[in-house]
């Protein structure tokens, strides 16, 4: 019974995170999504795709002395994650990624066949 | 009556930029007696349970609004520094205003907007912009003059020494 305890707990450990803000703006070719993550370094950054989601996870590193006693607290999990949902038309193979000062940029394209085309109409 | 407080609790709720931020209707909460029936069917997130009991309890939010303010902050001491920690993403380090004044350490600057191309569609928008400013009251015995700040991954770092003096030495005993 102790055994179940101690592996839930550990479960709920690992389940924790902080949500990162995100804005989404959509144009004609694609979607680019803006994530909030200050205190991910790069290295310990993941994007995947999964089927249709699309999942963000990032682990944060402060270099805090350590002999530090914390007083004041407003980030208390270590790391952040978030899944979106992809709709179909757009690329999940395609997502490019940048990542500045704790803010991810992706864009995501839309497909081929998603883009949009401008028919041009034949005078006769 | 009911529709009279119908009324009011909702203007309390948009008052409130975390709970608005929620957008979901299931979670307002418009007559008292309804309450305890909810609660029973719809389990909710602990943020959103916290939410109600304030509002159940405490009446009014504070004025600055629920959320702890922008950015968020860690503060640790160690007996030589005190360490300040500010999650402010997306600014560059000239961008940062910190100032050491009476005891108060004052982080200041302005967020700007991603500007989204023309004819562009915002889905979701949860980055703040704008100005912000935050205060720390530091402790007595501080060194303001030896003050460092750095920006990485997103984080302000300001570590604030203390005097000499106020460090615990060890007394040995003759």
């Amino acid at each position: 019974m102790n055994e179940k305890v101690i592996k839930r707990e550990n479960a709920s450990e690992e389940s924790a995170a902080m949500r990162p803000a995100v804005n989404v703006v959509e144009d004609a070719t694609g979607i680019t999504l803006y994530a909030d993550l200050p205190g991910v370094p790069k290295e310990k950054l993941s994007i995947h795709v999964e089927g249709d989601n699309l999942i963000l996870e990032g682990e944060l590193e402060i270099n805090s002395p350590p002999n530090m006693e914390a007083i004041h607290a407003e980030v208390d999990l270590s790391r952040y994650r978030r899944v979106f949902t992809l709709s179909r038309e757009l690329d999940g193979d395609k997502v490019s990624a940048g990542f500045r000062h704790g803010v991810l940029e992706l864009r995501i394209p839309k497909a081929e066949h998603a883009q949009p085309r401008r028919i041009v109409v034949q005078a006769t | 009556m009911v529709k009279f407080f119908h009324f009011q609790a909702l203007e309390n709720l948009c008052s409130c930029p975390q709970i608005a931020g929620y957008g979901n209707p299931a979670s307002i909460y418009l007559l008292k007696g309804d309450i305890m029936h909810y609660r029973g069917i719809f389990p909710r997130d602990l943020f959103t349970e916290l939410e109600r009991l304030q509002r159940e309890f405490g009446g009014s939010p504070s004025i600055r609004g629920a959320a702890p303010g922008y950015p968020a902050m860690n503060v640790g001491t160690t007996p030589k520094s005190v360490e300040v920690y500010a999650f402010a993403p997306g600014m560059t380090p000239e961008e940062f205003d910190v100032q050491v004044e009476n005891g108060v350490l004052t982080i200041s600057g302005e967020r700007k907007n991603i500007v989204p191309p023309e004819g562009a569609t915002i889905h979701i928008g949860e980055h703040f912009s704008g100005r912000f400013r935050r205060v720390v009251s530091l402790p007595d015995d501080i060194e303001p003059n030896s003050t460092t700040a750095s920006y990485r991954d997103g984080v302000l770092h300001v570590c604030v020494a203390r005097r000499e003096a106020a460090q615990s030495r060890r007394i040995s005993v003759q």
